[in-house]
């Protein structure tokens, strides 16, 4: 009779036992869930901020009289830019929600290119104008999907 | 004075109060070329200055930074607080930066901090 009891009671605890496991382990994947939200949420507003940076340097260049470009540092300018686009492009995987962003980010990064192969200054006067819309778009989509991942509330 | 004349005079009038509404900061070159009543060819002259010490400076020339202010009084025929303008102006435009910066370096005051920091 004894014995029955303990063994009841033993099961009894085990399943008790398991139960809180099952429990951790859901508030675990829960919790696993939101910091990748939280990290998601936060790589994008960095973005945001790396491509503003990006499109202040692209302002210096923006400028269409000829005298007030001269003696620009156009290498430096598009080296720093790069730089904006690599830190960003760091903080995004190669597949997922983002991939509109990252897609977005490789047109500049496309554009910026062609600024820096492009010889007559027609050309790279429509080079600067066209990145610097780029990245106004690249700035308002981090924007838009920050707002969307606030008001959804968690992770697509 | 005929009415052409009195016509550029308003007109120069009316330019020099727009210069006044410029914000320096955000259009550093246009609001100089303005208070320094430079025209074009002016301006491309202050440019050739600068160019010259950067390419001294590119082939890694000894540089002697009273003779390019010198350079600049002598040609334009101001004095020191307008050359502190002119490096200004070029530097919160980005342009010619590394000239600006190693000026102000040699001349250091109050107004070059943002220059040299």
């Amino acid at each position: 009779m004894v014995l029955t009891t303990i063994t009841i009671i033993g099961t009894v605890l085990t399943a008790i036992g398991t139960g809180v496991t099952l429990w951790q382990a859901s508030r675990v994947k829960k919790y696993r869930k939101q910091i990748a939200f939280d990290l998601r949420k936060i790589h994008l507003s960095e973005i945001g901020e790396l491509l503003k940076r990006a499109q202040d340097e692209g302002r210096k260049l923006l400028t269409h009289v000829q005298q007030l470009n001269r003696g620009k540092g156009i290498i430096k300018i598009t080296e720093s830019i790069q730089g904006y686009i690599d830190k960003s492009l760091n903080l995004l995987p190669l597949s997922g929600p983002d991939t509109d962003v990252r897609n977005q980010i490789l047109s500049v990064q496309t554009q910026l290119r062609d600024l820096q192969n492009a010889e007559d200054d027609d050309v790279k006067k429509q080079c600067v104008s066209e990145m610097h819309t780029l990245i106004q778009d690249s700035i308002s989509l981090c924007k838009e999907m920050v707002s969307n991942l606030e008001i959804g509330g968690e992770n697509d | 004075m005929t009415d052409i004349n009195k016509e550029l005079e308003k007109v120069k009038f009316h330019i020099r109060l727009i210069g006044e509404t410029i914000d320096h900061r955000t259009y550093p070159v246009p609001s100089l070329v303005i208070e320094m009543d430079w025209d074009s060819d002016d301006l491309n002259r202050a440019h050739d200055i600068f160019e010259k010490y950067d390419t001294k400076l590119q082939n890694e020339e000894e540089v002697n930074w009273t003779y390019f202010e010198s350079e600049l009084r002598k040609i334009f025929d101001i004095g020191y607080q307008k050359v502190k303008s002119i490096i200004l102006a070029f530097f919160r435009n980005h342009q010619w930066t590394e000239v600006c910066t190693l000026y102000a370096k040699s001349h250091m005051c109050k107004e070059f901090h943002e220059i040299a920091r």
